[in-house]
Protein backbone atom coordinates (compact mmCIF):
# COMPACT_ATOMS: atom_id res chain seq x y z
CA UNK A 1 0.00 0.00 0.00
CA UNK A 2 1.36 3.39 -0.99
CA UNK A 3 1.67 5.93 1.85
CA UNK A 4 0.27 9.34 1.08
CA UNK A 5 2.66 12.27 1.62
CA UNK A 6 1.78 14.46 4.63
CA UNK A 7 -0.45 17.41 3.77
CA UNK A 8 1.33 20.74 3.34
CA UNK A 9 -0.75 22.63 5.90
CA UNK A 10 0.95 25.98 5.31
CA UNK A 11 0.06 25.90 1.62
CA UNK A 12 -3.46 24.70 2.33
CA UNK A 13 -3.88 27.61 4.72
CA UNK A 14 -2.55 30.12 2.21
CA UNK A 15 -4.96 28.77 -0.38
CA UNK A 16 -7.75 28.76 2.22
CA UNK A 17 -8.39 25.14 1.21
CA UNK A 18 -10.79 24.38 4.04
CA UNK A 19 -11.86 20.96 2.77
CA UNK A 20 -8.28 19.74 2.54
CA UNK A 21 -7.50 21.16 6.00
CA UNK A 22 -10.49 19.29 7.42
CA UNK A 23 -9.18 16.12 5.79
CA UNK A 24 -5.77 16.83 7.37
CA UNK A 25 -7.43 16.59 10.80
CA UNK A 26 -7.65 12.85 10.11
CA UNK A 27 -4.00 12.40 9.17
CA UNK A 28 -3.17 9.61 11.63
CA UNK A 29 0.56 9.34 11.03
CA UNK A 30 1.60 12.67 12.55
CA UNK A 31 -0.22 14.51 15.35
CA UNK A 32 1.77 17.68 14.65
CA UNK A 33 0.15 17.84 11.20
CA UNK A 34 -3.28 17.53 12.82
CA UNK A 35 -2.42 20.27 15.33
CA UNK A 36 -1.23 22.55 12.51
CA UNK A 37 -4.44 21.91 10.59
CA UNK A 38 -6.50 22.74 13.67
CA UNK A 39 -4.68 26.05 14.13
CA UNK A 40 -5.03 26.88 10.45
CA UNK A 41 -8.77 26.26 10.59
CA UNK A 42 -9.01 28.45 13.69
CA UNK A 43 -7.25 31.26 11.84
CA UNK A 44 -9.51 30.94 8.84
CA UNK A 45 -12.44 31.15 11.27
CA UNK A 46 -15.06 29.52 9.07
CA UNK A 47 -18.13 27.84 10.53
CA UNK A 48 -17.68 24.99 8.08
CA UNK A 49 -14.71 23.79 10.15
CA UNK A 50 -16.64 23.50 13.42
CA UNK A 51 -17.70 19.80 13.13
CA UNK A 52 -14.12 18.77 12.37
CA UNK A 53 -12.78 20.82 15.26
CA UNK A 54 -15.36 19.39 17.66
CA UNK A 55 -14.16 15.94 16.67
CA UNK A 56 -10.57 17.10 17.25
CA UNK A 57 -11.48 17.75 20.90
CA UNK A 58 -11.42 13.93 21.24
CA UNK A 59 -8.11 13.50 19.40
CA UNK A 60 -5.71 11.10 21.21
CA UNK A 61 -2.99 13.78 21.14
CA UNK A 62 -3.26 16.51 23.81
CA UNK A 63 -1.74 19.36 21.72
CA UNK A 64 -4.39 18.69 19.04
CA UNK A 65 -7.19 18.88 21.63
CA UNK A 66 -5.64 22.02 23.13
CA UNK A 67 -5.48 23.75 19.76
CA UNK A 68 -9.01 22.63 18.93
CA UNK A 69 -10.38 24.33 22.06
CA UNK A 70 -8.84 27.66 21.11
CA UNK A 71 -9.71 27.32 17.41
CA UNK A 72 -13.35 26.87 18.40
CA UNK A 73 -13.11 30.04 20.49
CA UNK A 74 -11.56 31.88 17.51
CA UNK A 75 -14.45 30.83 15.29
CA UNK A 76 -16.90 31.93 17.98
CA UNK A 77 -19.64 29.37 17.34
CA UNK A 78 -21.74 29.01 20.53
CA UNK A 79 -22.58 25.49 19.33
CA UNK A 80 -19.15 24.51 20.64
CA UNK A 81 -19.99 25.34 24.26
CA UNK A 82 -21.29 21.90 25.29
CA UNK A 83 -18.24 20.12 23.90
CA UNK A 84 -15.92 22.62 25.56
CA UNK A 85 -17.64 22.07 28.89
CA UNK A 86 -16.70 18.39 28.57
CA UNK A 87 -13.14 19.40 27.67
CA UNK A 88 -12.84 21.11 31.06
CA UNK A 89 -12.59 17.58 32.50
CA UNK A 90 -9.85 16.51 30.07
CA UNK A 91 -6.97 14.55 31.59
CA UNK A 92 -4.47 17.09 30.26
CA UNK A 93 -4.24 20.29 32.35
CA UNK A 94 -3.43 22.46 29.34
CA UNK A 95 -6.53 21.23 27.52
CA UNK A 96 -8.58 22.04 30.63
CA UNK A 97 -7.07 25.52 30.76
CA UNK A 98 -7.68 26.21 27.07
CA UNK A 99 -11.25 24.96 27.36
CA UNK A 100 -11.93 27.30 30.30
CA UNK A 101 -10.49 30.28 28.46
CA UNK A 102 -12.43 29.34 25.33
CA UNK A 103 -15.68 29.16 27.31
CA UNK A 104 -14.95 32.61 28.72
CA UNK A 105 -14.39 33.99 25.20
CA UNK A 106 -17.59 32.37 23.93
CA UNK A 107 -19.48 34.04 26.79
CA UNK A 108 -20.56 30.87 28.54
CA UNK A 109 -21.93 31.98 31.88
CA UNK A 110 -22.80 28.54 33.26
CA UNK A 111 -19.82 27.35 35.18
CA UNK A 112 -18.87 23.77 34.43
CA UNK A 113 -19.23 21.86 37.69
CA UNK A 114 -15.79 20.44 37.07
CA UNK A 115 -14.28 23.86 37.73
CA UNK A 116 -14.75 23.26 41.44
CA UNK A 117 -12.15 20.51 41.36
CA UNK A 118 -9.76 22.88 39.59
CA UNK A 119 -9.73 25.11 42.66
CA UNK A 120 -7.47 22.60 44.37
CA UNK A 121 -4.07 24.10 44.95
CA UNK A 122 -1.86 21.78 42.90
CA UNK A 123 -1.90 23.95 39.77
CA UNK A 124 -1.89 27.71 40.45
CA UNK A 125 -2.73 28.72 36.90
CA UNK A 126 -5.71 26.39 36.63
CA UNK A 127 -6.92 27.72 39.97
CA UNK A 128 -6.80 31.28 38.68
CA UNK A 129 -8.66 30.35 35.52
CA UNK A 130 -11.29 28.49 37.52
CA UNK A 131 -11.79 31.50 39.79
CA UNK A 132 -12.19 33.65 36.72
CA UNK A 133 -14.86 31.29 35.39
CA UNK A 134 -16.64 31.47 38.72
CA UNK A 135 -16.72 35.27 38.56
CA UNK A 136 -18.10 35.15 35.02
CA UNK A 137 -20.79 32.69 36.09
CA UNK A 138 -22.40 35.32 38.36
CA UNK A 139 -23.71 32.50 40.59
CA UNK A 140 -24.08 33.67 44.20
CA UNK A 141 -23.55 30.16 45.58
CA UNK A 142 -19.83 30.62 44.94
CA UNK A 143 -19.51 33.63 47.27
CA UNK A 144 -18.43 31.62 50.36
CA UNK A 145 -15.79 29.75 48.32
CA UNK A 146 -14.41 32.98 46.95
CA UNK A 147 -14.40 34.60 50.39
CA UNK A 148 -12.35 31.69 51.71
CA UNK A 149 -9.73 32.36 49.02
CA UNK A 150 -9.15 35.96 50.15
CA UNK A 151 -6.72 34.55 52.76
CA UNK A 152 -4.80 32.45 50.26
CA UNK A 153 -1.01 32.82 50.57
CA UNK A 154 -0.76 33.35 46.78
CA UNK A 155 -1.40 37.03 45.98
CA UNK A 156 -2.55 36.15 42.47
CA UNK A 157 -5.29 33.95 43.93
CA UNK A 158 -6.40 36.68 46.37
CA UNK A 159 -6.49 39.14 43.47
CA UNK A 160 -8.51 36.77 41.27
CA UNK A 161 -10.94 36.02 44.10
CA UNK A 162 -11.45 39.74 44.76
CA UNK A 163 -12.27 40.30 41.09
CA UNK A 164 -14.67 37.35 41.11
CA UNK A 165 -16.43 38.73 44.20
CA UNK A 166 -16.89 42.07 42.45
CA UNK A 167 -18.52 40.23 39.53
CA UNK A 168 -20.68 38.01 41.75
CA UNK A 169 -22.03 41.19 43.32
CA UNK A 170 -23.07 39.93 46.76
CA UNK A 171 -23.18 42.28 49.75
CA UNK A 172 -21.44 39.66 51.94
CA UNK A 173 -18.26 40.54 50.09
CA UNK A 174 -18.19 44.17 51.25
CA UNK A 175 -16.32 43.84 54.57
CA UNK A 176 -13.78 41.26 53.35
CA UNK A 177 -13.01 43.38 50.29
CA UNK A 178 -12.59 46.48 52.44
CA UNK A 179 -10.13 44.54 54.59
CA UNK A 180 -8.25 43.64 51.42
CA UNK A 181 -7.57 47.35 50.76
CA UNK A 182 -4.82 46.93 53.39
CA UNK A 183 -3.31 43.82 51.77
CA UNK A 184 0.47 43.82 51.64
CA UNK A 185 0.42 43.16 47.88
CA UNK A 186 -0.27 46.27 45.81
CA UNK A 187 -2.03 44.39 43.00
CA UNK A 188 -4.42 42.83 45.51
CA UNK A 189 -5.26 46.31 46.85
CA UNK A 190 -5.84 47.51 43.27
CA UNK A 191 -8.20 44.69 42.39
CA UNK A 192 -10.00 44.95 45.73
CA UNK A 193 -10.67 48.64 45.04
CA UNK A 194 -11.93 47.88 41.54
CA UNK A 195 -14.14 45.08 42.89
CA UNK A 196 -15.64 47.45 45.48
CA UNK A 197 -16.53 49.86 42.69
CA UNK A 198 -18.24 47.07 40.77
CA UNK A 199 -20.02 45.86 43.91
CA UNK A 200 -21.57 49.31 44.24
CA UNK A 201 -22.26 49.17 47.98
CA UNK A 202 -22.44 52.61 49.67
CA UNK A 203 -20.49 51.15 52.61
CA UNK A 204 -17.37 51.10 50.44
CA UNK A 205 -17.14 54.90 50.30
CA UNK A 206 -14.98 55.55 53.37
CA UNK A 207 -12.53 52.77 52.58
CA UNK A 208 -12.12 53.91 49.00
CA UNK A 209 -11.65 57.54 50.01
CA UNK A 210 -8.90 56.48 52.41
CA UNK A 211 -7.30 54.45 49.60
CA UNK A 212 -6.87 57.63 47.54
CA UNK A 213 -3.76 58.23 49.65
CA UNK A 214 -2.26 54.77 49.10
CA UNK A 215 1.50 55.04 48.44
CA UNK A 216 1.15 53.08 45.16
CA UNK A 217 -0.11 55.15 42.24
CA UNK A 218 -2.09 52.36 40.58
CA UNK A 219 -3.98 51.68 43.81
CA UNK A 220 -4.94 55.36 43.95
CA UNK A 221 -5.95 55.16 40.29
CA UNK A 222 -8.23 52.16 40.76
CA UNK A 223 -9.72 53.63 43.94
CA UNK A 224 -10.56 56.80 42.01
CA UNK A 225 -12.16 54.72 39.26
CA UNK A 226 -14.16 52.80 41.85
CA UNK A 227 -15.42 56.05 43.38
CA UNK A 228 -16.64 57.09 39.94
CA UNK A 229 -18.54 53.79 39.69
CA UNK A 230 -19.91 54.12 43.22
CA UNK A 231 -21.47 57.44 42.26
CA UNK A 232 -21.49 59.18 45.66
CA UNK A 233 -21.03 62.97 45.25
CA UNK A 234 -19.09 63.04 48.55
CA UNK A 235 -16.13 61.87 46.47
CA UNK A 236 -16.03 65.01 44.32
CA UNK A 237 -13.75 67.09 46.52
CA UNK A 238 -11.23 64.29 47.26
CA UNK A 239 -11.12 63.46 43.54
CA UNK A 240 -10.40 67.09 42.65
CA UNK A 241 -7.56 67.07 45.16
CA UNK A 242 -6.23 63.95 43.43
CA UNK A 243 -6.11 65.60 39.99
CA UNK A 244 -2.54 66.93 40.28
CA UNK A 245 -1.24 63.52 41.35
CA UNK A 246 2.37 62.88 40.28
CA UNK A 247 1.16 59.96 38.14
CA UNK A 248 -0.69 60.99 34.96
CA UNK A 249 -2.59 57.70 35.11
CA UNK A 250 -4.03 58.72 38.49
CA UNK A 251 -4.87 62.22 37.19
CA UNK A 252 -6.69 60.74 34.23
CA UNK A 253 -8.63 58.28 36.38
CA UNK A 254 -9.67 61.05 38.81
CA UNK A 255 -10.79 63.13 35.84
CA UNK A 256 -12.84 60.25 34.40
CA UNK A 257 -14.39 59.60 37.81
CA UNK A 258 -15.40 63.28 38.03
CA UNK A 259 -16.96 63.02 34.58
CA UNK A 260 -18.92 59.95 35.74
CA UNK A 261 -20.08 61.73 38.91
CA UNK A 262 -21.09 64.74 36.87
CA UNK A 263 -23.34 62.55 34.72
CA UNK A 264 -24.96 61.06 37.82
CA UNK A 265 -25.28 64.39 39.67
CA UNK A 266 -25.66 67.21 37.16
CA UNK A 267 -26.72 69.51 40.00
CA UNK A 268 -23.42 69.12 41.87
CA UNK A 269 -21.91 72.12 40.05
CA UNK A 270 -19.26 70.03 38.36
CA UNK A 271 -20.05 70.83 34.75
CA UNK A 272 -17.84 73.91 34.57
CA UNK A 273 -14.96 71.99 36.08
CA UNK A 274 -15.37 69.02 33.75
CA UNK A 275 -15.68 71.27 30.70
CA UNK A 276 -12.56 73.11 31.72
CA UNK A 277 -10.56 69.96 32.28
CA UNK A 278 -11.62 68.77 28.85
CA UNK A 279 -9.87 71.87 27.45
CA UNK A 280 -6.68 72.15 29.50
CA UNK A 281 -5.68 75.47 27.96
CA UNK A 282 -8.77 77.02 29.54
CA UNK A 283 -7.71 76.03 33.05
CA UNK A 284 -6.29 79.43 33.77
CA UNK A 285 -9.77 80.93 33.54
CA UNK A 286 -11.64 78.20 35.42
CA UNK A 287 -13.78 79.80 38.11
CA UNK A 288 -14.09 76.68 40.25
CA UNK A 289 -12.62 77.50 43.71
CA UNK A 290 -11.56 73.91 44.32
CA UNK A 291 -8.94 74.34 41.64
CA UNK A 292 -7.07 77.25 43.21
CA UNK A 293 -4.75 75.11 45.30
CA UNK A 294 -3.96 72.64 42.58
CA UNK A 295 -4.10 74.67 39.39
CA UNK A 296 -0.40 74.76 38.36
CA UNK A 297 0.30 71.06 38.81
CA UNK A 298 -3.10 70.14 37.46
CA UNK A 299 -2.48 71.83 34.16
CA UNK A 300 0.81 70.05 33.72
CA UNK A 301 -0.59 66.63 34.62
CA UNK A 302 -3.75 66.80 32.58
CA UNK A 303 -1.82 67.90 29.52
CA UNK A 304 0.60 65.01 30.02
CA UNK A 305 -2.18 62.44 30.42
CA UNK A 306 -4.04 63.77 27.38
CA UNK A 307 -0.87 63.69 25.27
CA UNK A 308 -0.40 60.03 26.17
CA UNK A 309 -4.01 59.32 25.26
CA UNK A 310 -3.75 61.17 21.98
CA UNK A 311 -0.68 59.22 20.95
CA UNK A 312 -2.78 56.06 21.05
CA UNK A 313 -5.27 57.03 18.33
CA UNK A 314 -3.53 59.31 15.87
CA UNK A 315 -2.46 57.05 12.99
CA UNK A 316 -5.65 56.16 11.18
CA UNK A 317 -5.92 58.98 8.67
CA UNK A 318 -2.33 59.22 7.54
CA UNK A 319 -0.82 57.20 4.71
CA UNK A 320 1.60 54.73 6.23
CA UNK A 321 3.99 55.16 3.30
CA UNK A 322 4.31 58.94 2.77
CA UNK A 323 2.78 60.31 5.97
CA UNK A 324 0.31 62.60 4.17
CA UNK A 325 -3.43 62.49 4.63
CA UNK A 326 -4.32 59.46 2.49
CA UNK A 327 -6.92 61.40 0.54
CA UNK A 328 -4.10 63.57 -0.83
CA UNK A 329 -1.28 61.08 -1.31
CA UNK A 330 -0.59 59.20 -4.55
CA UNK A 331 0.79 55.97 -3.13
CA UNK A 332 -2.18 53.68 -3.48
CA UNK A 333 -3.40 53.63 -7.04
CA UNK B 1 4.84 40.31 1.20
CA UNK B 2 7.02 43.13 2.33
CA UNK B 3 7.35 44.64 5.75
CA UNK B 4 7.94 48.37 5.64
CA UNK B 5 7.77 49.39 9.29
CA UNK B 6 7.74 47.57 12.58
CA UNK B 7 4.01 48.05 13.01
CA UNK B 8 2.75 47.29 9.54
CA UNK B 9 2.79 44.44 7.05
CA UNK B 10 2.22 45.36 3.43
CA UNK B 11 1.21 42.90 0.72
CA UNK B 12 2.63 44.16 -2.55
CA UNK B 13 3.78 41.10 -4.50
CA UNK B 14 1.32 40.80 -7.46
CA UNK B 15 0.96 37.03 -7.03
CA UNK B 16 0.34 37.31 -3.30
CA UNK B 17 -2.20 40.07 -3.92
CA UNK B 18 -3.92 37.99 -6.59
CA UNK B 19 -4.21 35.03 -4.20
CA UNK B 20 -5.38 37.34 -1.44
CA UNK B 21 -8.12 38.91 -3.57
CA UNK B 22 -9.22 35.46 -4.76
CA UNK B 23 -9.63 34.50 -1.15
CA UNK B 24 -11.39 37.74 -0.20
CA UNK B 25 -13.88 37.59 -3.05
CA UNK B 26 -14.67 33.97 -2.19
CA UNK B 27 -14.78 34.02 1.58
CA UNK B 28 -15.00 37.50 3.10
CA UNK B 29 -18.67 38.22 3.47
CA UNK B 30 -18.46 41.89 4.28
CA UNK B 31 -16.14 44.77 3.54
CA UNK B 32 -16.61 48.40 4.50
CA UNK B 33 -16.02 51.16 1.96
CA UNK B 34 -15.48 54.72 3.19
CA UNK B 35 -15.45 57.95 1.19
CA UNK B 36 -16.37 61.51 2.09
CA UNK B 37 -17.84 60.60 5.48
CA UNK B 38 -19.95 57.74 4.06
CA UNK B 39 -19.45 54.13 5.22
CA UNK B 40 -21.04 51.45 3.11
CA UNK B 41 -20.99 47.70 3.66
CA UNK B 42 -20.93 45.22 0.84
CA UNK B 43 -18.85 42.50 -0.79
CA UNK B 44 -15.85 42.46 -3.06
CA UNK B 45 -16.61 40.33 -6.11
CA UNK B 46 -14.43 39.34 -9.06
CA UNK B 47 -14.40 41.92 -11.86
CA UNK B 48 -14.74 41.06 -15.49
CA UNK B 49 -11.90 43.36 -16.58
CA UNK B 50 -8.26 42.80 -15.70
CA UNK B 51 -6.77 45.21 -13.21
CA UNK B 52 -10.10 45.91 -11.54
CA UNK B 53 -12.08 44.71 -8.54
CA UNK B 54 -15.79 45.05 -8.05
CA UNK B 55 -17.54 46.26 -4.94
CA UNK B 56 -21.21 45.40 -4.62
CA UNK B 57 -23.00 47.32 -1.84
CA UNK B 58 -25.38 45.29 0.28
CA UNK B 59 -28.95 45.58 -0.96
CA UNK B 60 -29.96 47.73 1.99
CA UNK B 61 -27.65 50.52 0.79
CA UNK B 62 -28.62 50.59 -2.86
CA UNK B 63 -30.33 53.80 -3.73
CA UNK B 64 -30.02 55.09 -0.19
CA UNK B 65 -26.55 56.58 -0.15
CA UNK B 66 -24.76 59.16 -2.19
CA UNK B 67 -23.19 57.27 -5.06
CA UNK B 68 -19.64 58.46 -5.61
CA UNK B 69 -18.46 59.72 -8.93
CA UNK B 70 -15.90 58.00 -11.10
CA UNK B 71 -12.37 58.72 -9.94
CA UNK B 72 -13.44 59.17 -6.33
CA UNK B 73 -10.91 57.92 -3.79
CA UNK B 74 -12.14 55.47 -1.23
CA UNK B 75 -10.90 53.23 1.49
CA UNK B 76 -11.77 49.53 1.83
CA UNK B 77 -11.58 47.77 5.21
CA UNK B 78 -12.28 44.16 6.03
CA UNK B 79 -11.23 41.35 8.32
CA UNK B 80 -9.95 37.91 7.54
CA UNK B 81 -9.26 35.42 10.33
CA UNK B 82 -9.72 38.23 12.82
CA UNK B 83 -6.94 40.26 11.17
CA UNK B 84 -7.91 43.67 9.78
CA UNK B 85 -6.84 44.57 6.24
CA UNK B 86 -7.17 47.82 4.37
CA UNK B 87 -6.44 49.23 0.96
CA UNK B 88 -7.20 52.48 -0.80
CA UNK B 89 -8.51 52.67 -4.31
CA UNK B 90 -10.36 54.82 -6.83
CA UNK B 91 -13.60 54.18 -8.62
CA UNK B 92 -12.79 53.24 -12.21
CA UNK B 93 -16.40 53.22 -13.30
CA UNK B 94 -19.91 52.64 -12.03
CA UNK B 95 -21.48 49.50 -13.46
CA UNK B 96 -25.15 49.28 -14.44
CA UNK B 97 -25.72 46.34 -12.10
CA UNK B 98 -25.08 48.61 -9.12
CA UNK B 99 -21.52 47.40 -8.58
CA UNK B 100 -18.57 49.77 -8.52
CA UNK B 101 -15.48 48.81 -10.48
CA UNK B 102 -12.42 49.68 -8.39
CA UNK B 103 -8.84 50.04 -9.50
CA UNK B 104 -6.55 47.41 -8.05
CA UNK B 105 -4.30 48.98 -5.44
CA UNK B 106 -0.54 48.76 -5.53
CA UNK B 107 -0.60 47.19 -2.09
CA UNK B 108 -2.78 46.00 0.75
CA UNK B 109 -2.00 46.58 4.40
CA UNK B 110 -2.42 44.10 7.19
CA UNK B 111 -3.32 46.27 10.10
CA UNK B 112 -3.01 43.94 13.05
CA UNK B 113 0.33 45.32 13.99
CA UNK B 114 -0.42 48.90 13.10
CA UNK B 115 -3.59 48.94 15.16
CA UNK B 116 -1.47 48.18 18.20
CA UNK B 117 1.97 49.66 17.73
CA UNK B 118 4.66 47.34 19.05
CA UNK B 119 7.17 49.09 21.28
CA UNK B 120 10.62 47.57 21.33
CA UNK B 121 11.51 47.23 24.99
CA UNK B 122 14.42 44.83 24.76
CA UNK B 123 17.14 45.73 27.21
CA UNK B 124 15.01 48.15 29.19
CA UNK B 125 14.96 47.48 32.92
CA UNK B 126 11.54 49.15 33.10
CA UNK B 127 9.81 45.99 31.86
CA UNK B 128 9.75 42.58 33.52
CA UNK B 129 7.74 39.53 32.56
CA UNK B 130 7.03 36.55 34.81
CA UNK B 131 5.01 33.68 33.39
CA UNK B 132 3.85 30.24 34.38
CA UNK B 133 2.39 27.48 32.22
CA UNK B 134 -0.44 25.19 33.26
CA UNK B 135 1.28 21.86 32.70
CA UNK B 136 1.97 19.68 35.75
CA UNK B 137 4.83 21.06 37.82
CA UNK B 138 5.04 24.35 35.92
CA UNK B 139 6.99 27.01 37.81
CA UNK B 140 6.86 30.78 37.43
CA UNK B 141 9.85 32.06 35.46
CA UNK B 142 11.17 35.45 34.42
CA UNK B 143 11.46 36.14 30.68
CA UNK B 144 13.07 39.00 28.77
CA UNK B 145 10.38 40.90 26.86
CA UNK B 146 11.38 41.92 23.32
CA UNK B 147 8.43 44.03 22.29
CA UNK B 148 5.06 44.88 23.79
CA UNK B 149 1.80 46.21 22.43
CA UNK B 150 -1.78 46.32 23.62
CA UNK B 151 -2.25 43.17 21.57
CA UNK B 152 0.56 41.04 22.95
CA UNK B 153 4.10 40.49 24.12
CA UNK B 154 7.10 38.93 22.41
CA UNK B 155 9.70 37.43 24.72
CA UNK B 156 12.85 35.31 24.63
CA UNK B 157 12.90 31.76 25.92
CA UNK B 158 15.01 28.65 25.74
CA UNK B 159 13.16 25.60 24.32
CA UNK B 160 15.47 23.35 26.34
CA UNK B 161 14.17 24.87 29.54
CA UNK B 162 10.52 25.53 28.71
CA UNK B 163 8.11 23.36 26.69
CA UNK B 164 6.51 26.33 24.96
CA UNK B 165 4.82 25.67 21.64
CA UNK B 166 2.33 27.48 19.41
CA UNK B 167 -0.93 27.60 21.30
CA UNK B 168 0.60 27.28 24.78
CA UNK B 169 -1.27 29.27 27.40
CA UNK B 170 0.85 31.22 29.90
CA UNK B 171 -0.28 33.38 32.80
CA UNK B 172 1.62 35.75 35.00
CA UNK B 173 2.56 39.37 35.47
CA UNK B 174 4.07 42.10 33.35
CA UNK B 175 5.79 44.99 35.10
CA UNK B 176 5.15 48.21 33.20
CA UNK B 177 6.38 51.78 33.77
CA UNK B 178 3.90 53.90 35.76
CA UNK B 179 1.69 50.80 36.22
CA UNK B 180 3.81 48.32 38.12
CA UNK B 181 2.88 44.62 38.14
CA UNK B 182 -0.07 43.85 35.91
CA UNK B 183 -1.65 40.41 35.41
CA UNK B 184 -1.52 38.95 31.90
CA UNK B 185 -2.76 35.80 30.17
CA UNK B 186 -0.98 34.97 26.91
CA UNK B 187 -1.48 32.45 24.14
CA UNK B 188 1.68 31.78 22.14
CA UNK B 189 0.85 32.59 18.52
CA UNK B 190 4.24 31.94 16.93
CA UNK B 191 7.81 30.97 17.71
CA UNK B 192 10.71 32.28 15.68
CA UNK B 193 14.49 32.51 15.81
CA UNK B 194 15.95 35.93 16.71
CA UNK B 195 17.42 36.10 13.19
CA UNK B 196 14.01 35.56 11.60
CA UNK B 197 12.46 38.30 13.72
CA UNK B 198 15.19 40.63 12.46
CA UNK B 199 17.09 43.42 14.18
CA UNK B 200 17.66 41.39 17.33
CA UNK B 201 20.87 40.02 18.79
CA UNK B 202 20.99 36.21 18.70
CA UNK B 203 21.25 35.85 22.47
CA UNK B 204 22.02 32.43 23.96
CA UNK B 205 22.48 29.51 21.52
CA UNK B 206 19.13 27.96 20.61
CA UNK B 207 17.15 30.82 22.09
CA UNK B 208 13.77 31.56 20.48
CA UNK B 209 11.33 34.45 20.40
CA UNK B 210 7.74 33.61 21.33
CA UNK B 211 5.02 35.97 20.12
CA UNK B 212 2.20 35.86 22.67
CA UNK B 213 -1.27 37.36 22.21
CA UNK B 214 -3.12 38.70 25.22
CA UNK B 215 -6.17 36.54 25.83
CA UNK B 216 -9.48 37.64 27.28
CA UNK B 217 -8.03 41.07 28.03
CA UNK B 218 -10.45 43.93 28.65
CA UNK B 219 -10.35 47.10 26.57
CA UNK B 220 -9.45 49.12 29.66
CA UNK B 221 -6.50 46.83 30.35
CA UNK B 222 -5.33 47.14 26.74
CA UNK B 223 -5.63 50.91 27.01
CA UNK B 224 -3.60 50.86 30.22
CA UNK B 225 -0.80 48.97 28.47
CA UNK B 226 -0.86 51.49 25.61
CA UNK B 227 -0.79 54.46 27.94
CA UNK B 228 2.10 53.03 29.90
CA UNK B 229 4.10 52.38 26.72
CA UNK B 230 3.29 55.83 25.42
CA UNK B 231 4.39 57.52 28.65
CA UNK B 232 7.53 55.40 28.70
CA UNK B 233 8.37 56.41 25.14
CA UNK B 234 7.83 60.09 25.91
CA UNK B 235 10.17 59.83 28.88
CA UNK B 236 12.91 57.83 27.15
Amino acid sequence: MRLLPPPDVASLFQDANVNALIRALRYREDPSIRAQAVRALGRLALAKAVPGLLAALSDPDAPVRRSAAMALADIGDPGAIEALRLAVTDVDPEVRAQAMVALGILGDDRLPEASESLLEPDNPMLRRLAIRSIGQSGEARWVPTMLSLLDDPDAQIRRAAATALGLLGHSDALSPLLALLADQDETVRRYAAAALGRLGQPGALEGLLATLSDPVAMVRRDAAGALGELGDPTAVQPLIVLLPDPSPLVSESAFQALVALDKLHPDAGLQALVDTLGEPELLADCPHPCLDAVRPKLLERVVEARKAGAAVNNERHRCSRCGLDWERCGCWT
Amino acid sequence: MSSSSPNLVRLSDPEVMEAHFSYVTAFVREVSVSFGGEHIQGRLVPAAAAGLLSFRPHAAYRGRVVTPTEGKRLRVDYESSGIPYTFRSRIARLVDSGAWALRRPHFIERLDRRAHHRHTVQGSAAFELTLRGCWEGAEARAYAPVDISAEGIAFRFSPQEMPIDEGTLLGGELRLPEVGRHPVLLRVANIRTPRRVGGLPNGEPGERIAGGRLVDCSLSDRRLVTLSLSLWQQGS
